[in-house]
């Protein structure tokens, strides 16, 4: 939403929000990982899942936004004006067209941003206590530090299955990419 | 609804710059519509981004251990960070990290890219296995290799042992002079693809007339590479450079997870430092003056890196862009325009810009004309 009103909605100050949402992209969450985590504690956020799917959120937002806007840049503003001339709101546009034709980035927008999430570490070790919530890393991890040199196999089978559906969405959205683009392709 | 009438002037205005936004600020509602699209983004990075960068300012001003109220203390807790040999072995570890890991990546990503460039039977795959560690994480990495260096298990005594050279057994990740190159060479095994990626996209924006046309005129492989290839690389080792160089200066993962900055701070680095001071130690006023440097730290070296290299942020992050898709089988794209013709322009802008042959002057007779006289 926000990439669209960025790159197909003019407003004043609209170079400015976007440079305030790119900037993020050089400063990574450990930088102010200590506020943050008072701001979680504070809102009683912490130990739930919540406490680190909004921060998870917010933190894949700048690369999104980035990706997503350059894709939309590059549509030809043909199709937008004239939807708008057959009186198409901007909702409207965003639905029937811009999305459509977005599939491939949105493919690459989704694989980056779940590979980041299921691998995150170090919001999952600050946050979460509770080994009900333990994200997988964390639990890898705790494993490793407990019992490794004595189950080897087990250690291995998790190892595996830990990366397994990694590598699974990262192969399958390779081919979508192609086939995404292919289907929507455009020429105006 | 609105009627189509009034629509249809605001459609030609439109026409003569089709990159302005049909929907100009207008009154009411349309005037604000573009919050309505922002806010969520907006309210989530102002929350849980922009308002923690700015309180960690205030913290770091502040002795709080996360229980009691936090008591003001000016900058007690930067002296207290300049008298602390730790943070600063740290940070030098985290320069010393930065040298060795960009440079590695650079050199090892390019040989790789040029290798895989080439036209042979399973290209495709080999590029696949290339960035599979990318995308893994730093968690599982690091546990398979800390048990490939471990003294009594690890593969690489292991296999030490089989040829013959016991006596280089040692304990990798246990001894100060060999934990530190071990992370390195782990970050640089995960890390090498994604920059391979980078040039590999590279190396295909590079016309292969260039190359013909060097043939032609002798030129060696040798000076193919030197004098075409890259230059012409530059953009993309520059984009290199800065998301190495950046997660050089963040890494906490990896060595949390094989070494905890051990032995005897052998492999300490300030992020790993601040979560100690944090959430061991409970020094969060400390710990966050500590983020505070290194946060200057970062903005600075990216601000420097983007002044020295051959790219403004927008365009290096739009190279970054194309190449996320080249790497995801997306055809690439092309790159925006250095610049186009706008009327008015004046010739001398013009020449620079686009190299326009001489004689197209000489025809012309006219010393300033604007580009108006191009076009028409």
């Amino acid at each position: 939403m926000a990439a669209f009103a960025l790159s197909r909605i003019s407003f004043r100050g609209r170079a400015w929000i976007y440079l305030a949402f790119v900037t993020l992209l050089t400063i990574p969450v450990q930088i102010y990982i200590i506020p943050l985590y008072v701001l979680i504690v504070r809102a009683h956020l912490s130990d739930s899942l919540l406490g680190l799917i909004l921060p998870y959120t917010a933190g894949s937002l700048p690369l999104a936004i980035f990706l997503l806007k350059t894709y939309f840049d590059q549509l030809p503003s043909e199709l937008m004006d004239a939807a708008r001339l057959d009186g198409c709101s901007n909702r409207m546009i965003l639905l029937k067209i811009v999305l459509p034709l977005s599939r491939p980035v949105l493919s690459t927008v989704t694989i980056f941003t779940f590979v980041q999430s299921w691998n995150e570490f170090f919001l999952a070790l600050v946050f979460i206590h509770n080994p009900d919530l333990q994200t997988l890393p964390l639990g890898l991890q705790a494993f490793f530090v407990n019992q490794y040199e004595t189950q080897f196999p087990q250690l291995f089978a998790t190892l595996a299955l830990s990366i397994a559906p990694v590598v699974l969405v990262y192969l399958f959205l390779q081919k979508q990419f192609i086939a995404g683009l292919t289907a929507g392709a455009v020429k105006a | 609804m609105p009627t189509l009438s009034s629509r249809t002037p605001s459609g030609d205005a439109q026409a003569t710059n089709p990159r302005l936004s049909p929907a100009r600020p207008g009154l009411g509602f349309r005037r604000f519509e573009f919050l309505v699209w922002l806010a969520p983004a907006l309210l989530l990075v102002g929350a849980l981004t922009y308002l923690p960068i700015l309180t960690e300012f205030v913290l770091s001003l502040f002795a709080a251990d996360g229980f009691s109220m936090p008591r003001f203390i000016g900058f007690a807790n930067y002296t207290q960070a300049a008298g602390q040999p730790d943070f600063w072995a740290a940070l030098l570890n985290n320069i010393w990290y930065a040298i060795s890991t960009v440079s590695g990546k650079l050199v090892l990503g390019l040989i790789a890219a040029l290798l895989l460039n080439g036209p042979f039977r399973g290209r495709a795959a080999f590029r696949a296995l290339f960035f599979l560690p990318v995308i893994l994480s730093f968690v599982a990495i690091g546990l398979l290799w800390t048990l490939i260096f471990n003294y009594n298990y690890g593969l690489i005594n292991f296999l030490l042992q089989a040829v013959g050279l016991a006596d280089l057994k040692r304990d990798w990740l246990g001894a100060p002079e060999t934990a530190f190159p071990a992370v390195i060479f782990v970050d640089l095994w995960k890390w090498t693809g994604f920059h391979v990626v980078i040039y590999l996209a590279g190396l295909q924006s590079i016309p292969a007339d260039l190359y013909e046309a060097a043939a032609l005129d002798g030129a060696s492989r040798w000076q193919m590479f030197w004098r075409i290839t890259l230059p012409l690389l530059k953009p993309f080792t520059a984009v290199n450079v800065v998301i190495a160089s950046l997660g050089a200066f963040s890494v906490f993962d990896l060595i949390y997870v094989m070494t905890q900055g051990g032995p005897f701070k052998s492999t300490n680095v300030a992020m790993v430092e601040v979560y100690l001071q944090a959430f061991q130690f409970n020094q969060f006023g400390y710990a966050a003056a500590l983020s505070v440097i290194v946060l200057l730290l970062i903005t600075g070296l990216s601000l420097g890196l983007l002044r020295i290299l051959p790219l403004g942020a927008g365009r290096t992050r739009s190279i970054g862009l194309h190449v996320v898709l080249q790497s995801k089988g997306t055809e690439l794209r092309p790159l925006p325009a250095p610049r186009l013709l706008r009327a008015g322009d004046s010739l001398p802008v013009c020449l620079d810009d686009l190299r326009l042959p001489e004689k197209r002057n000489r025809f012309s007779g006219q010393p300033g004309f604007s580009a108006h006289h191009l076009r028409s």
